[in-house]
């Protein structure tokens, strides 16, 4: 059990906070915020 | 012993020691090298002809090529009472169909060579060279048919065809001189199969396929310049006159977009149609060897298939982008407007090409003795991957009478109707094609069983990559798609394409590197496949030349009542779009006709192994 959950949780928090960071640099490339600002 | 045995026996040693005997190889190279070397200075690179033409008279001023006629329903021939239109189209798109396969065949016919030189497997060998046999047949018929095309526009659209001729003059004069080196290529490359085995004949030859795809290329881009030229014409003034710059013409606002989107599909058809012939010659084979034989086959002209499908979409919206770009009123013709329900069925097409993909995997899974612990996921991957199609296909509005518009309240459905627009679809095509991903993940691992001991983090990490990245994906679908402006939409499309395209490369090289070393549960049994799983690849192939079709008349009906957009007016009796079911009919009858030459290949491939004794008809 701790050699899947644990590692799925770690996993999970760090491929969340890497596509966060990919989605607000791509949207900042095109000038955009990653939340909508009208 | 003929000279093909005699290379065999020899091995690539013995072939090696004798390559040096042999110049002329190299003086064919040098020819060809020589012959491509113009084409690409003058026909690419900075527009020599023209700066002469320039140069005697002044500037921009001069007028290398006078804007299009003006014509009437006059100037277009009537021959036999053939509707040109239908007649052109259907030989374009018999051309298209075919150049499509025989440009694709040696691209990857090529990479199979590699892999087989690089690896030192002779089965890699034997399947690349049955490939390109197929293409040999087909490559005739692409040449028939180019000619029929040229012809029939010069009969039926003369005064369409000159002024166009006028401004790719260099273009078309290059394209038929590259013609003459491709056919070289392809049949030195062919024929020069057994001749050229072993050592550094090996590399020859392999430089010989190279040499062929960056022929092959060119002339598809050449052919495409002229094409969306016609859609967003470029380097002619808004009166159409043409001043020279033949680099400016060619280099139209749509021509990398087609280049590139035709490149990547091109291999995806090319795949499919060598799959159906793989899977023609598993049903008719009778010994077990011969059925191992095509089951490889087919499954790697899947795989091919696969591999160049999961990109495909995106390379289909790049393109579909650049239209809205170029005209908005040409993207709304294509997407919003009466075409907007064939992309209805180009969706439910393209549904069917990932279903048939994915369910010939599945299927295949039966090769293995360790499937057994995969196939109860199987179930979960195809409610994921119908509910997707479901989505995708969608309409944003719907056919509706009278009094069902009047039960509905509108022409939108309450609960269907959001799903109709854009973001859902984008959302959905990124979870069918990640779930293709997963599908192919699994096969991959059906037969072999991980011994690094991190197996059970390796799998973790895994799923967390899948969870975190689909939530993303919807994340930005739903929160971009239904709670922001259409700046937002659209562009909330990258990172979710990003995101797709960074699960599939992470998650595959994480279970390259799981299963490295990996032991296998018992030899994979080539050929023990169900019959059924052929069929699939037979609707892959009728599926992809159909949307081939439908897709293709799609990119020219939005040129309208244009010749040349905005440039050249079509004042033809048939300038007009003609109904959807009209359209559909000419595109499904074409898609026979194909096929009936399709097989006709196949069988040609079939009778050239018979042999008949003829006892007693010679003399003796």
């Amino acid at each position: 059990m701790r050699t899947y959950v644990v590692p799925f949780f770690v996993a999970l928090i760090a491929c969340a906070a890497l596509f966060l960071a990919l989605d607000l640099g791509v949207m900042n490339l095109m000038g955009l915020t990653l939340f909508f600002n009208p | 012993m003929t000279s093909k045995q005699i290379t065999r026996a020899g091995g690539f040693g013995a072939a090696h020691r004798h390559a040096g005997r042999r110049p002329p190889v190299w003086l064919l190279l040098a020819v060809f090298v020589f012959m491509l070397l113009p084409v690409d200075f003058a026909g690419l690179g900075a527009p020599v002809a023209f700066a002469q033409d320039a140069s005697s008279s002044q500037g921009a001023e001069q007028v290398v090529h006078g804007p299009p006629p003006s014509l009437s329903a006059a100037d277009y021939p009537q021959i036999a009472g053939i509707n040109a239109r239908v007649f052109v189209w259907l030989a374009a798109q018999l051309h298209l169909w075919f150049a499509a396969f025989v440009l694709a065949v040696p691209i990857f016919v090529f990479i199979i060579e590699a892999i087989g030189m690089k690896t030192r497997d002779e089965r890699y060998d034997s399947m690349a060279y049955e490939f390109i046999k197929i293409s040999i047949t087909a490559y005739s018929l692409t040449a028939i048919l180019g000619g029929l095309l040229a012809f029939s526009l010069i009969i039926f659209y003369p005064h369409v065809f000159g002024y166009l001729s006028g401004i790719f003059k260099e273009t078309m004069f290059f394209y038929a001189l590259l013609f003459f080196a491709e056919s070289a290529l392809l049949y030195i490359y062919y024929y020069g199969w057994y001749w050229l085995q072993g050592g550094f004949k090996k590399w020859v030859h392999l430089t010989l396929g190279l040499l062929l795809n960056a022929v092959g290329t060119t002339l598809m881009f050449l052919a495409n310049s002229w094409v969306t030229f016609m859609m967003s014409p470029a380097g002619v003034d808004p009166a159409g006159v043409f001043a020279g710059d033949a680099w400016a013409a060619m280099h139209n606002f749509l021509w990398n977009p087609i280049n590139l989107h035709r490149f990547v599909a091109n291999i995806a058809y090319g795949g499919s149609i060598v799959g159906a012939y793989a899977a023609f010659k598993f049903l008719s084979a009778t010994r077990e060897q011969e059925k191992a034989h095509y089951d490889w086959m087919g499954y790697t002209a899947n795989f091919i298939a696969i591999s160049a499908l999961l990109p495909l979409p995106f390379a289909g919206y790049y393109l579909a982008a650049e239209i809205y770009a170029y005209s908005q009123q040409m993207g709304i013709t294509l997407m919003g407007g009466i075409f907007a329900w064939l992309f209805i069925i180009q969706a439910v097409l393209i549904g069917t090409l990932f279903l048939s993909a994915n369910y010939y995997l599945w299927c295949g899974m039966g090769r293995s003795d360790g499937a057994h612990r995969y196939n109860k996921y199987v179930k979960y991957l195809a409610i994921v991957i119908i509910g997707a199609f479901l989505v995708w296909f969608t309409p944003h509005t719907l056919v509706l009478t009278n009094e069902e518009l009047k039960a509905l309240g509108g022409p939108y459905h309450k609960y269907l109707g959001p799903l109709g627009i854009m973001p859902a679809k984008n959302t959905a095509v990124n979870i069918m094609i990640l779930f293709t991903a997963l599908s192919f993940l699994i096969y991959r691992r059906a037969n072999r069983i991980a011994t690094v001991s991190w197996v059970s983090a390796g799998n973790a990490v895994q799923a967390a990559l899948f969870t975190a990245g689909i939530l993303n994906i919807l994340f930005l679908g739903i929160y971009h798609g239904y709670f922001t402006n259409t700046v937002y939409k659209v562009a909330a499309s990258i990172p979710q394409v990003l995101t797709t395209l960074i699960i599939i490369a992470v998650s595959i090289s994480l279970d390259t590197v799981m299963y490295r070393g990996a032991k296998e549960v018992a030899p994979l049994r080539w050929g023990r496949v169900p019959d059924r799983a052929q069929y699939a690849l037979f609707m892959l192939a009728v599926a992809f030349t159909w949307l081939m079709g439908l897709m293709g008349y799609i990119r020219s009906g939005i040129r309208q009542h244009w010749h040349v957009t905005d440039v050249f007016r079509d004042n033809s009796p048939d300038a007009f779009t003609p109904t959807l079911g009209y359209a559909a009919n000419v595109v499904s009858v074409g898609t026979i006709l194909f096929m009936a030459m399709v097989i006709f290949v196949f069988w040609l491939s079939q009778v050239s192994t018979r042999k008949s004794e003829a006892v007693g008809y010679w003399k003796a």
